[in-house]
């Protein structure tokens, strides 16, 4: 299968210590572990705090990281998030501040993150049902969405890179979120189809 | 009750009442709180949104390059750090990087930045070129004066310092009446208005210690402790074992032979509670151990209790806990 996560992250290289490949680590999942972060503690500077820390922890556990694909680092990273999100969240629960909904809902959050497996798999799945969704996208449909949303490329720029008029792709931006929308309707709600730019 | 609506609620698009109303539907029904969890699950792992722009992160990296992975001369790693004083504005944006200092060229400080921590708090402040401190709970720290050469606050309550040394530059700790003065340097200072003493315990490097009205002038060396009593204006320098000063930032409690007053007034500050004893003999008694923060305050008294053969009881009054040890 068709990895959708573009940048390769060499294994080997953040265990010598690499700064290259640790910067590589540090920007291409920054937002998504921030992503995860303020879903479950809201307050903005404290979910960034952690994202820190975590690639604090990176850095200094290089050594220790196993495995071999750019996954295993990925895995990692939201392990090591997730246990700090539930540690925060412990912490929290005990002070004297919060209402009764706020304590429902941080005991929610905390069943879900002690529950929570992560690895390659689970990120692989997530991955399967955006693939399913982009294979069935007629091919230029599919490019334009792929170079905007992994790539991270402004319709301006896509529309250099495949020769094509901005016309052309703000159209096949539409189409494939058409497309998306109802293929992953189950399964993600619409937002996540708008928040994708 | 559809998936949509559980979305809506993950997702935050429900009024703030509606919210409620949603979320207690879910709370009473087994299977929709299953439902709400696995959605929730995937949605965290879902990189939905891009919250900062990649010249942003680009930013954050550097900022935090400097700080953890760079590992040169003290020298160089200031001049290189002024390079990037403007980018180090953006970071800013983070209230928890506290970033002064910048552009130390150009601007003169003549607002006073204002840092509190309240109970079960903690802070940190990170200055531009490195240095940090950090803010134990219920204490404030009020910057007077940050240019080139001098860098002055005024501190209530207590701060560990790790302050990178800068010949060109002071840098100035007001207390209630002792000023110190760092030589480049890892220290802790505690000096809170109820308390009896100012304690400033030096971990790495220099500081001078003076009283604000010149009574005395002291340098300490690492392992010196020198507690100063606001009572009769003694102090004393004592050697102590550095291991666990300053570890309360480590969310910790480390009692080190440490009496149950002092002990108390750690857990009223974290903890918001009140604590009184039977007996004065009582407060004089010590205790050693290690406490993490997050444990609820009946078991940190637990294990006390446990260790040092005390009693406790609770009362809980309005919004507002009392304890008394006998």
């Amino acid at each position: 299968m068709k990895k959708l996560i573009q940048q390769h992250i060499d294994v080997k290289l953040i265990r010598s210590g690499d700064e290259g490949a640790f910067e590589k680590v540090y920007t291409a999942f920054f937002n998504s572990l921030y992503f995860f972060a303020i879903q479950y503690v809201d307050k903005k500077a404290e979910a960034e705090n952690l994202v820190q820390e975590t690639f604090l922890s990176l850095w200094l556990n290089k050594e220790s990281i196993s495995g071999q694909s750019s996954g295993s680092v990925k895995s990692w990273l939201y392990t090591t998030l997730k246990n700090k999100c539930l540690n925060y969240l412990e912490k929290e629960s005990n002070k004297h501040q919060y209402n009764n909904y706020q304590r429902q809902k941080q005991k929610v959050d905390i069943d879900i993150l002690e529950q929570m497996q992560i690895s390659d798999v689970t990120f692989t799945e997530i991955e399967k049902l955006l693939f399913e969704a982009l294979e069935q996208m007629p091919e230029q449909c599919r490019r334009v969405f792929e170079l905007s949303r992994f790539n991270g490329m402004k319709n301006k720029e896509i529309a250099t890179e495949l020769n094509i008029s901005l016309k052309a792709v703000e159209a096949n931006m539409t189409r494939a979120l058409k497309a998306l929308r109802i293929h992953l309707k189950d399964y993600l709600p619409l937002c996540f189809l708008l928040g994708l730019f | 009750m559809n998936k949509s609506m559980i979305w809506e609620l993950i997702t935050h698009q429900l009024t703030p009442q509606r919210e409620k109303e949603v979320w207690e539907q879910i709370n009473s029904s087994p299977e929709l709180l299953a439902q709400y969890k696995h959605m929730k699950t995937i949605w965290s792992l879902s990189e939905s949104d891009k919250v900062f722009p990649n010249e942003t992160i680009s930013d954050k990296y550097k900022a935090f390059r400097t700080q953890h992975i760079k590992q040169r001369s003290k020298g160089i790693r200031i001049l290189s750090v002024l390079k990037y004083a403007a980018i180090l504005l953006i970071a800013f944006a983070s209230s928890y990087s506290l970033w002064m200092l910048n552009n130390m060229q150009e601007s003169s400080y003549s607002t006073i930045s204002h840092y509190e921590t309240g109970n079960g708090s903690i802070n940190t402040i990170e200055l531009s070129d490195g240095s940090q401190i950090w803010l134990n709970a219920n204490s404030s720290i009020d910057i007077q004066k940050a240019d080139n050469n001098c860098v002055e606050l005024k501190l209530d309550g207590e701060a560990l310092f790790d302050i990178v040394h800068n010949e060109q530059r002071q840098f100035i700790i007001n207390t209630q009446s002792l000023k110190i003065e760092d030589l480049g340097t890892k220290f802790n200072v505690r000096s809170f208005k109820d308390d009896n003493v100012i304690i400033a315990s030096l971990i790495e490097g220099e500081i001078q210690v003076s009283h604000i009205k010149k009574q005395f002038n002291e340098i300490l060396i690492p392992g010196q402790q020198i507690s100063y009593s606001k009572a009769d204006g003694q102090y004393t320098i004592s050697h102590i074992d550095t291991t666990y000063v300053g570890s309360w930032k480590e969310s910790k409690f480390e009692f080190v032979d440490k009496s149950l007053e002092d002990i108390a007034k750690d857990l009223e500050n974290w903890y918001g509670v009140s604590i009184t004893f039977k007996s004065k003999q009582l407060e004089k008694e010590r205790f050693t151990g290690v406490i993490q923060k997050s444990t609820s305050i009946e078991k940190v008294l637990d294990v006390i209790a446990y260790s040092a053969g005390i009693k406790y009881s609770i009362n809980q009054i309005n919004d507002h806990t009392e304890i008394m040890i006998q």
